[in-house]
């Protein structure tokens, strides 16, 4: 499968692009907080500054829930392995390597990016899982990143894996703030510490995060958020009132030689 | 507004003229008995759906057909299968999966006390998931929108590369023009859907 390495070149262009205008879009609309690259990892520290360093963007470790997602994940890392500003490793975390992710806010260029990855795509043994219920296409880097689109690769992966991760993301995007630039890391099993394949069609093994229709808490910050819109016909964003748990990741000792 | 069966004689010319190839991997009608027997299996009465169903059931059996966007006509066994198995659990009930390109699904409101009706979209790679988001005011204003975007060039069938090219830009002007009521046209925050879920 090749990949158009020389449009990678353009993922930097594009983040800024997506932070300047999100910077004048929340200038417009008197938002009160503005997220840029980097300022992300500032949030992520303050929410477990036991793991990550002040210069760590925030950290998707849901993914480890999902072992069919994070084996065709790996495997996309494996073909990018090389490229730092794609795959990245921190001391603190020697089990693994990052994928370096974008959020990207713009519907119209997710849409794109969703459509591109499927030209690219067609006709691989992910575009022929139409018989639903078991199989998903997985896409990675995802649709809702500056790095998705063409150069992204799709899988055929556990569909109940891929929706609930879908809604992890989706969770995790949200705990963040993230309005589009925002920079954020993949944990990956390092190339020697690669899980056994997971085959695809497992049955339904991961409980949905949440149920339809809300979450535990939500409806106060909800009914404050919903009266500051109805005071000033702009929506506050509020912290969510019981943030996920981010799981650490169990540290392993380095033999010391005596 | 024209009524739907005239809008489906216009779509069937259309997706004839400037899409063939995908065309012909829609499959015949099935008969009155068994579409009545799936109707029923699905409760619903509408009439809108019905004329859909009574032009094509949907796609051929593994075939893909990219009518528009976000795929082809799902037969109706494809959508009892695709609600009974895949939506379970993930989408409230109400849902009917009508269009699908295999990861994203158009689903049709049928719950008659709320925007009975209306289209809306369910996409896990745009993030829409247990919140789908209103996409068309209706069926017929889907077909408009579909037609319009062939004639428009918002969608250009690619013979040689087998592929339905799409302008996202030029179908977003003309999906919005239609479908003023659908909050997918508008600016929203995706992760806000307090904002802009309707169910």
């Amino acid at each position: 499968m090749q990949l158009d390495v020389g449009a990678f070149v353009n993922v930097a262009d594009q983040v800024a692009q997506e932070v300047a205008n999100n910077q004048l879009k929340s200038q417009i609309n008197g938002q009160m907080t503005t997220i840029g690259v980097g300022q992300g990892g500032q949030e992520a520290k303050n929410i477990n500054q036991n793991t990550q360093t002040p210069s760590t963007p925030p950290i998707f470790w849901e993914e480890e829930g999902f072992p069919d997602i994070e084996y065709w994940d790996n495997e996309y890392a494996d073909l990018v392995q090389f490229d730092p500003l794609k795959v990245r490793y921190d001391n603190k975390y020697p089990n693994h390597r990052f994928l370096v992710l974008h959020y990207l806010g713009n519907l119209g260029s997710r849409e794109d990016k969703n459509n591109d990855a499927m030209k690219t795509n067609k006709g691989n043994l992910a575009d022929r899982s139409k018989q639903k219920g078991n199989i998903d296409r997985h896409e990675v880097p995802y649709a809702s990143t500056i790095e998705g689109g063409k150069n992204a690769l799709t899988f055929p992966a556990s569909a109940s894996q891929n929706q609930a991760h879908g809604r992890a993301l989706f969770q995790f995007y949200r705990k963040h703030h993230f309005i589009g630039g925002e920079e954020f890391w993949v944990p990956l099993p390092k190339y020697s510490q690669k899980r056994i394949p997971v085959p695809s069609a497992q049955p339904n093994l991961i409980p949905r995060s949440k149920p339809i229709g809300g979450y535990p808490g939500q409806g106060i910050g909800n009914l404050i958020s919903d009266f500051i819109k109805w005071l000033t016909g702009k929506r506050i964003r509020l912290p969510d009132p019981i943030p996920a748990p981010i799981p650490s990741p169990v540290p392993v000792p380095i033999p010391f030689p005596r | 507004m024209k009524n739907i069966d005239t809008l489906i004689s216009e779509l069937d010319e259309i997706l004839k003229i400037y899409n063939s190839i995908e065309y012909h991997k829609l499959q015949s009608p099935l008969n009155s008995d068994v579409l009545h027997f799936y109707f029923n299996k699905l409760n619903i009465e509408n009439k809108s759906f019905e004329s859909l169903y009574k032009w094509k059931n949907g796609e051929k059996e593994n075939e893909y057909c990219q009518m528009m966007q976000y795929g082809g006509l799902l037969s109706l066994e494809e959508s009892i299968k695709l609600k009974e198995n895949y939506l379970e659990g993930c989408v409230e009930n109400i849902f009917i999966p009508i269009i699908s390109d295999g990861e994203q699904i158009l689903l049709f409101n049928n719950n008659r006390s709320k925007n009975y009706g209306r289209i809306y979209l369910y996409s896990v790679p745009l993030l829409y998931i247990e919140k789908p988001i209103s996409c068309f005011d209706s069926l017929e204003t889907m077909i408009i929108t579909i037609v319009e975007s062939y004639k428009e060039k918002a969608y250009i069938y690619d013979e040689k590369e087998r592929w339905l090219n799409i302008d996202s830009e030029k179908i977003k002007l003309i999906a919005k023009k239609n479908n003023k009521k659908s909050a997918y046209w508008k600016e929203h925050d995706p992760l806000y859907w307090e904002d802009w879920y309707e169910i």
